[in-house]
This record gives C-alpha cells, structure tokens and sequence, in this order.
C-alpha cells in the first residue's frame, strides 16, 4: 500500500504562513470595539448629564483654580478658564449634541428608507420625482441652508439638526433604493411576490430587515459622527450652544483665547473629545460595513 | 381528453421608457413591444414549450402570466377565470396555484435565511400551518426534491448550483400549484446538473400532475420535456405545434434555421451545408422592420424567391395559420 | 513541437471564511503543439477557466497562490512563465500540493506581471466569455483593434494599421467591416461583439489563443455561426488555439486534443477522436452498454440531451451528486464518489489512492483505475 496517501487531507494547521492574511479581518474588529467604546461612553456620559450625576457642578465657578492642568485640586482633567471642572463640562456638553443628532439620524432614515423603498420597489414616477428631489437637496451647500435656518428661525441646535437629517435623506434613499434594484435585478422580489408574499411582508421582512439593516446601522453612525461634527463646528463660530451652557465647540472656542498664552490643554481636551468621539463613530461604521457586508457575501474569499 | 387550464388570448405587453421629468409624469415616452399579440393555451398534466433568442419576450410572457408584470391588453383565463381582469386582491389567493421557477439560481433564496426557513415561510404563504404540519410538509417536500434533509440548516450560499435549483423547486411547490412556469430552469447548471434537473422535472409532472410552460432556448431540452413548442421570434409566436413534428418537420423558416443550428448535428467531419441556410444570419443587429413580415430581413426564403412584395407588404404581417393538424405557421410561404 | 507546456500546475486561492486552500487546479499537466487546438472540457469549478488565467498571468497575488511550471515558446526561445516560483511556495512532497506560501510571494508576483506584460494580448491573447465586458465601451471596435495591431506587431503607421484592422474585420466575417469599423461595441449584438473581440485578439498575430467559453450565453443561432468562424479561421491560418468550454458539441466540432478536467485534474487527456468517439462495450450488471473510456466523460456525454433521447423519449442519464467541493477533496479518485463503474475489484483503491494518468494506446491517458497497467 502507498503509505504517502494515507496522510489527513484539508488540515487548516498547516498553513501557518499564511497567517498574514487573516490581518484585515483583525483590524476592523478592534476599530468596531474601540468604536463600540466610544459609543458606551457617550451613552453613559449622557445618562450622568441627564440625571445630574456629576462629579462638579458644571457651572461652579473656583476662582482659586483657573486653568488648572488634569490632576491639579482632584479635578480629574483640570479646570477651565473660570475654573470649572472640564470633565464635567465634556459630560454635560454631551447633551447638546446627542438628542439632537439622533433627531437627524431619525429624520435621514426614516425619511431616507420611505423614500428609498418608494423609488426601488414601486419606481415609476415615484422615481423620478424622487430622483429630482434628491438631487435638488444635494445642490445646495448643506451650511448654507443651515445659516438660512438660524436667520430665519433661530440659532437653535434642534432646527440645526433637522436640516442635517433632512439633507442627509439623499444619502439613504439612494442606498437603499440601490439595494431595491439589485434584489428586482436578481427577481427575488418577483420570486417573493410569485409565492404569494405580501407587499408589506417583502418589503418590511426581506427587503428593510434581511436586506438593509446593515447599510441602516451604519448609516446611522456616519450620521451621528456627522451630527457631532455640524455641532461642535456650530458652536464653535457661535452659531450653536450658547455660553454658560457647555458644548464642546464652545469650549473648544473659548479655550482658543489662551492658547497663546500657553494654556494649550483649555481647547485641546474638548478638541481631543472631538476627534476621539468621531473617530470612534467612524470606525465603527466603517468595521461593521466590513465585517457584516462581507458575511452576507458569503463564500467570498 | 384533459380539460384546458390555461389560455392566452391576444396578449400584448408594452413597455416604455421614460425620458425626462415631464413626459414621465404624464406617462410618454419610446415604447418598446416585448409580446406582439399572442394567443395560446395550456392543458392539465401538458408541458409546453417556449422558445426563442434572447430578447424575443418569452421570459415576459411568462411574468405576465403570473401578473408579475400587468399586461397592455389580452386575456389571461386560468381554470375560466379571467385572471388579467382581476383587482391584486382578488388575485392574491390565486397566486398559489401558478408557480415560476427563475432562471437566477439566488431568485427565491433570501441569502440570510437558512433553507428550513425559507421552505417554512413558503408553507406558511397561504393560511399558517402547525408546526407538525410544516415539518411533515417540509420533509415531504425534500423528498419530492430529492434534497438532503441536513441541507435544511444551511444558508442558500452553503449550497452547490444543483442543491439551489432543488429548493427554488420545493419553494414553489410548497403552496400546491398546478400550473409551474419554469424560466430557463437549466441554463445556469452545469451539463451533469441539468440532466439531474430535467429528470426532477418530468418526474414531478407525473407525480403532481403539474402543467408547465418550459422557457427555454436550449431546443434539445425543450424538446425533451415538451409535449407542445412554441417558437417565438421578436415578440410574436411563429411556429406551434407539437414537440416532435416541430423538430423533425419545421415548416417555419426561422425554426428551421434554430433546429438546423444544433452544433450537434455537425459532427467532427463537419460539413457546413445546414448552417449556410442563415445566410448572413448573426451578422445583422436585428431590429423589427416598419413594415410586413418581421422575420424578413433575415429570411433565407425571402432572399431566395427574390423579395417577394407580400413579405414587406404593411398590410400582412402573417398570422398563424393551421396548416396541418393543430401545427400553425406564421409565414407566407411555409416550408 | 509544443508551443505551451504546463507541468504539474497548481493554481489555489485562500478562502478566508472557509480558513482552507480552494484547490482550484491541482496538479495540471498539458502541451499544445504548434497548428493544434486543445480542447479543455469540464464542469463548473473544474478548474479549466483557472488554468486559462493561470497561463496569462493574471492570479493575483492575494487570495491567489501558484505553482508548477509553464513552459512557453515562440520564436525558438524557451522560456517558463512561473520562472522561480517553486522557491515561494511549499509543497507537500508526496503529492505536490501547496502546503504554505511565503509572503515574497507578492514580490515575484509584481516581477512576474512585468515579464506578462509583454507576453499577455502579444504572444498569448485571450477571448472571454462576455465580449461587451471586455472591450472599452468608449473606443470603437476600429480603433480597438488597429491599437492592438500597432501595439502588437511590426506595424506602426496608423493607416497601414487601419487596413490591417479591416483585413481581420473582414477575416471573422463582419459584414461591411469599413460601416462597423466606426461602431462602439454597445452598438454590436453579441455575435458580431464576440467577432470583434476575436478579431482584435487575432490582430495581435498571438502564436496562441485562449478562448475560454467563446460561445456561453449567445442564443443557438449565433453558436453554431461562431463555431463556425472558428473552425474556418482555423483550417485558413492554422492558429493554435486552447478552447475551454463546457460543451462537448463544440469541442467536438473544433479540438484536435482533448482535456477532460473534473475537480482541478485532467481525468483524461488524448485525441479528440480517442476520447469522444471511440466507444468500448462495457459489462455492467449483465447489460452490455456501449460507452466512453473514462467513467466521467462517459457520464458526461450521456447527460447532454442528444436525438436518442428525445426519439427514444427515454430519461436522461444524470450523474448523481454534485460537483466536487475543491475545498474538502476526499482521498482516493476525484470522482469516485460519482462513479457508477466502480467494480469490487478496484473500489478499496478508488476510495484510498488517486490514481495518476494511465497510459492507455497511442498518447491516450486516464486517470482512473480500471485502466491500471
């Protein structure tokens, strides 16, 4: 007997060379757990704005300890330039864009999906008309609309975020509405109607739930980065939250004014708030698209 | 006898595109005709055929008889119902009893759902069953298929092309239909495959005793499976009859020249002569012409008897004409 | 003298959710012969389109891993297009299989495409199975193949490259080719599309074309005029040629030589004539059959509806199973476990040992143990 061909075949162990490869899978990973981090401390810090559950009052002003560095009299990272605790002005400034933003995340998606799901699966003039609206919205400069709002109206974060919900709908119809087309070009939504599937059942169970709950979970992240972004960089010119109440933009703004006096962790803690917050959100975005895009392809390699 | 259980009476289906903003609301625009007034029927426990190049209408003709698609006018009567006239209401409980097997294997397979639960949700269609009553059915249906009963806990992109096809398969017969149209049900299987599907087909029929219209432009297999063939050229049906007289006596030019076109014939001393017949058959881009006989332009016959007038003629395109027992030809001069 | 000589080739691709080797070709050994057109028949995932891209140097470096030796020769030089490949992979040393692959493997991969470059549309052209896919949707079929021809060969000017253009326009049949020479390939129908792409693929002058599935997904009527074209511009300029197809009427009609690939391995290698039309009597189960030397290609050419079947209206004869999974390949035959002509003299080998090419008469190998020497 050939003793040679006795051997295990399809031994995975072998190949240890080629471990290499596996990298990228690992990578999106840790940029969905450190995003999964950042999204768990903001929720977290929200429930402490909102209940009051604050180590300093936010507005307590300690004129013996202005500009303090962290660990400087147990404020944990320093004091401002009116003394008050930094930590807890990033905490509470996180009430001036978290209901806000999932104000704009709620009007893109939903929006975003009706509209989506009215141009891809009944099309038609729906389409058109859709197609023309959408890309009415995209012409126009998102701050220019906002300006307008905060002219017309006032400079409130609410109205802000309404305009960046509803400038962003364009983004999510078209996804969704692409994911339509895809499914009608493979007929599974012929299929799903031949069997004698309901529209409300395909569209609801096998379009929105099988179909795009990743691209709206992601979408929903990128919004909320976004929604952060328009906010601080609002308030930092002035136009959002208004001083005394905190907001990382304010605080980035009136931290700006000691810079060159060398006080440069005033604005560089809610700066660096800022860049860790969106980061986070956008990795965990991007990790998930990769890691859940790529298990619904499948046998991909 | 076996008594009718569908017919199609003069159905047409236009579509027609869209231009701009305007016109698109108010609903102009190019129309492009996909099925040309055809007319036929379908027996109990009978196969027919369908077929044609691609782009002649006939995977349409079948979507509109399933009302995937609404048609422009004609009758569709299934079991003396109009069925082309209902409300989506009244038609919704009807569904079941017509079935279409899509030629893309991926059609009826929600790719995150695994295959226990897509056979279960078809089950479940039309009136909720007990669970007992959904696992007998499931097995039931795996059996019909021939299908593993461990391949129930996979996901659709776990299975192999063959295995696919056999759920799309369980999939519409889980709600009892008796008519099955089957859109090019082998064309995206490997030879080895096809012969297995083709065979799960027939045996289906004699079990079930099932109708089907069988789309296909592969002519050996329609010919296998069909008892009548109907040859469809740029939207209208040419030829009709049964299988056999059809492929051993075409009397239509164009079947002719689709029959004659089986590779097969040509064995490894290849003598041209059959395939020659086309003429400048495949160079052309082929449109319908404005007027007269829409096969014309590529017409060995019409080129041989020196154009004839009455082939171009606006006033006669041909109709199907019973020339010889129940066998129908559109053409002025059949073979 | 053989043109292209490919030894013990290995082409596989790392699946990262299977954590495995896909084993697409596992083990491939072919020559074609200058004026010979090797036709390389089998089902889907048997590995012979893989071979096609194997050959023309287009598996990338990541997922994709390769192996083995192609020899090619034009113009007296000799030279391998896996040149020191075997010095990145592992393979295992009883049955010649990747084992691992080092990671400068990437590096001879940047080198090697350097080295196609110059060989890939000039030496080698290929036809693939959607010509409007691979043509530029945005230049004229003219100007595609005039660029190919002064690219390509010793013509520089443009208009002698334009005449040439024509001449092949003309040469695969394209009616009125100076009219089509000004089209854009959407305006084409398939046939005349898939024309054009073999006329640019012939403009280059290769010393071999690859055509792989040249007739898939165009409507009966325009196969057999292909077919046709192919096997006319093969008696008139004697191109050397690869065909890989799935239909056996097609290799039939134009293959001096034939490949019978199942699984990622030639089952069996020989002369058209040898391998699909002489057939043997074969005893099974007391019924004398009269059928093909290799189970497979025997099973195969059954299952393809003929006259017989629709005549005799008699079942069609389909393999059972499903095609081989080139992840988990069992030990012993490929298609063992697919086979309805394993004896109880040979099963214990056909389940355990592979069996390597048997020579069987003139140039005629099978992979398969009921023709063990």
């Amino acid at each position: 007997m050939m003793k040679h061909y006795q051997q295990q075949h399809t031994d995975i162990g072998e190949f240890s060379d080629i471990s290499f490869w596996k990298k990228t899978d690992k990578l999106d990973l840790v940029y969905v757990s450190y995003g999964l981090v950042i999204v768990v401390a903001v929720i977290v810090s929200y429930i402490l704005g909102t209940f009051n559950w604050l180590p300093y009052d936010p507005q307590e002003i300690d004129l013996e300890l202005m500009m303090g560095l962290p660990g400087e009299g147990g404020h944990l990272l320093g004091t401002d330039f009116l003394g008050r605790d930094i930590l807890t002005r990033l905490i509470v400034g996180i009430q001036a864009y978290f209901l806000p933003g999932l104000l704009a995340i709620s009007i893109a998606l939903i929006f975003g999906t009706l509209f989506g799901v009215l141009a891809g699966y009944w099309g038609g003039r729906f389409d058109t008309i859709i197609t023309y609206g959408s890309n009415l919205v995209d012409s126009f400069p998102r701050l220019v609309l906002i300006l307008l709002m905060i002219a017309a109206f006032k400079p409130d974060i609410y109205y802000i975020m309404v305009v960046v919900g509803i400038t962003n709908v364009p983004v999510v119809t078209s996804l969704i509405k692409g994911r339509i087309l895809l499914l009608k070009q493979q007929n599974f939504i012929e299929a799903a109607t031949a069997i004698g599937l309901r529209d409300n059942v395909i569209i609801f169970k096998h379009i929105l739930w099988f179909n795009c709950r990743t691209i709206l979970i992601i979408q929903a992240t990128l919004g909320m980065a976004e929604a952060i972004l328009m906010e601080t960089s609002l308030s930092y010119l002035g136009f959002g939250v208004q001083e005394p109440t905190p907001s990382w933009g304010n605080m980035v703004q009136s931290g700006a004014n000691y810079l060159l006096k060398g006080k440069l962790w005033l604005s560089s803690a809610p700066a660096l708030a800022i860049l860790l917050t969106i980061l986070g959100f956008h990795l965990l975005g991007d990790g998930l698209n990769n890691i859940l895009e790529r298990r619904r392809n499948g046998q991909a390699i | 006898m076996s008594q009718t259980i569908l017919e199609v009476v003069n159905l047409k289906k236009h579509f027609s595109q869209r231009k701009g903003l305007l016109s698109s609301i108010q609903g102009r625009g190019d129309v492009i005709t996909a099925v040309d007034d055809i007319s036929f029927y379908l027996k109990e426990n009978e196969t027919m055929g369908l077929v044609g190049e691609s782009g002649c209408g006939k995977t349409t003709v079948g979507k509109t008889i399933l009302r995937l698609i609404p048609p422009t006018a004609g009758e569709i009567i299934y079991d003396g119902k109009v069925i082309s006239k209902m409300s989506a209401r009244q038609f919704q409980p009807m569904r079941r009893e017509m079935q279409m097997i899509f030629q893309d294997l991926d059609a009826a397979l929600n790719p995150k759902m695994r295959i226990r639960t897509i056979l279960q949700e078809a089950i479940n269609v039309h009136g909720k069953k007990s669970t007992k009553e959904v696992k007998l059915r499931t097995q039931d249906l795996l059996e019909k298929v021939n299908l593993k009963e461990s391949k129930l806990s996979n996901f659709p992109h776990e299975l192999s092309g063959g295995e696919k096809r056999r759920v799309g398969i369980a999939r519409a017969l889980a709600v009892n239909p008796r008519i099955l149209i089957a859109d090019e049900p082998t064309s995206a299987l490997d030879v080895s495959i096809q012969a297995q599907v083709v065979n799960l087909f027939k045996d289906l029929q004699a079990q079930l005793k099932l109708s089907y219209i069988f789309i296909s432009h592969d002519l050996r297999i329609v010919e296998l499976v069909s008892h009548k063939v109907a040859v469809m050229y740029l939207g209208k049906i040419v030829e009709m009859g049964l299988a056999q007289r059809i492929a051993s006596n075409p009397r239509h030019p164009y079947t002719q020249i689709l029959w004659s076109s089986l590779v097969e014939k040509q064995s490894l001393e290849a003598n041209a002569t059959s395939a020659d017949l086309g003429g400048d058959w495949g160079v052309y881009d082929f449109e319908r012409p404005e007027t007269g006989c829409r096969f014309a332009p590529r017409c060995p016959v019409f080129i041989d008897r020196d154009r004839p007038k009455i082939c171009t003629d606006p006033t006669t395109e041909p109709t199907l004409i019973d020339i010889d027992n129940a066998h129908k030809v559109a053409c002025h001069y059949p073979l | 003298m053989s043109i292209l000589k490919i030894e013990d080739l290995h082409t596989y691709f790392y699946s990262k959710s299977k954590q495995a080797f896909i084993r697409s070709v596992d083990g491939v050994s072919l020559q074609i012969a200058a004026g010979e057109t090797l036709g390389i028949v089998g089902e889907s995932g048997s590995g012979k389109s893989i071979t096609a891209l194997s050959i023309m140097g287009l598996i990338g470096a990541e997922p994709g891993v390769i192996a083995g030796k192609i020899g090619f020769k034009t113009n007296g030089i000799q030279k391998n297009l896996l040149q020191d490949i075997n010095e990145y992979v592992k393979l295992s040393k009883q049955d010649h299989r990747i084992m691992a692959v080092k990671k400068k493997a990437k590096e001879w991969h940047r080198h090697t495409d350097r080295v196609m470059k110059k060989i890939r549309g000039k030496e080698i052209a290929m036809i693939f199975q959607d010509p409007k896919a691979s043509m530029n949707p945005f230049i004229t079929i003219g100007r595609q193949i005039s660029e190919a021809v002064r690219l390509n060969t010793p013509i520089k000017n443009r208009r002698e490259a334009k005449e040439k253009a024509l001449y092949w326009l003309e040469q695969v049949k394209i009616d009125s080719a100076r009219l089509r020479f000004n089209n854009y390939p959407y305006g084409l129908s398939g046939g005349m599309c898939q024309r054009a792409m073999i006329a640019m693929a012939l403009a280059s002058e290769p010393a071999l074309l690859i055509a792989d599935e040249p007739t898939t997904g165009l409507d009966a009527t325009i196969q057999s005029k292909i077919v046709d074209l192919m096997a006319e511009l093969k008696s008139v300029l004697g191109i050397t040629m690869m065909l890989i197809s799935h239909d056996i009427d097609v290799i039939k009609r134009l293959c001096d030589r034939v490949a019978v690939m199942y699984g990622g391995t030639v089952l069996e290698y020989g002369s058209a004539r040898d391998i699909l039309s002489a057939d043997v009597e074969t005893k099974f189960e007391d019924q004398i059959n009269r059928e093909f030397l290799h189970p497979y290609t025997s099973a195969l050419l059954a299952s393809v509806p003929s006259e017989d079947h629709v005549k005799g209206n008699k079942p069609l004869q389909a393999i059972e199973g499903d095609v081989l999974d080139t992840i988990n390949i069992p030990r012993g035959c490929r298609f063992y476990r697919r086979c309805n002509r394993v004896n109880a003299a040979i099963e214990d080998k056909c389940q355990t040992v592979e069996p390597q090419l048997f020579q069987t008469g003139n140039q005629h190998q099978i992979r398969c143990w009921l023709y063990a020497a």
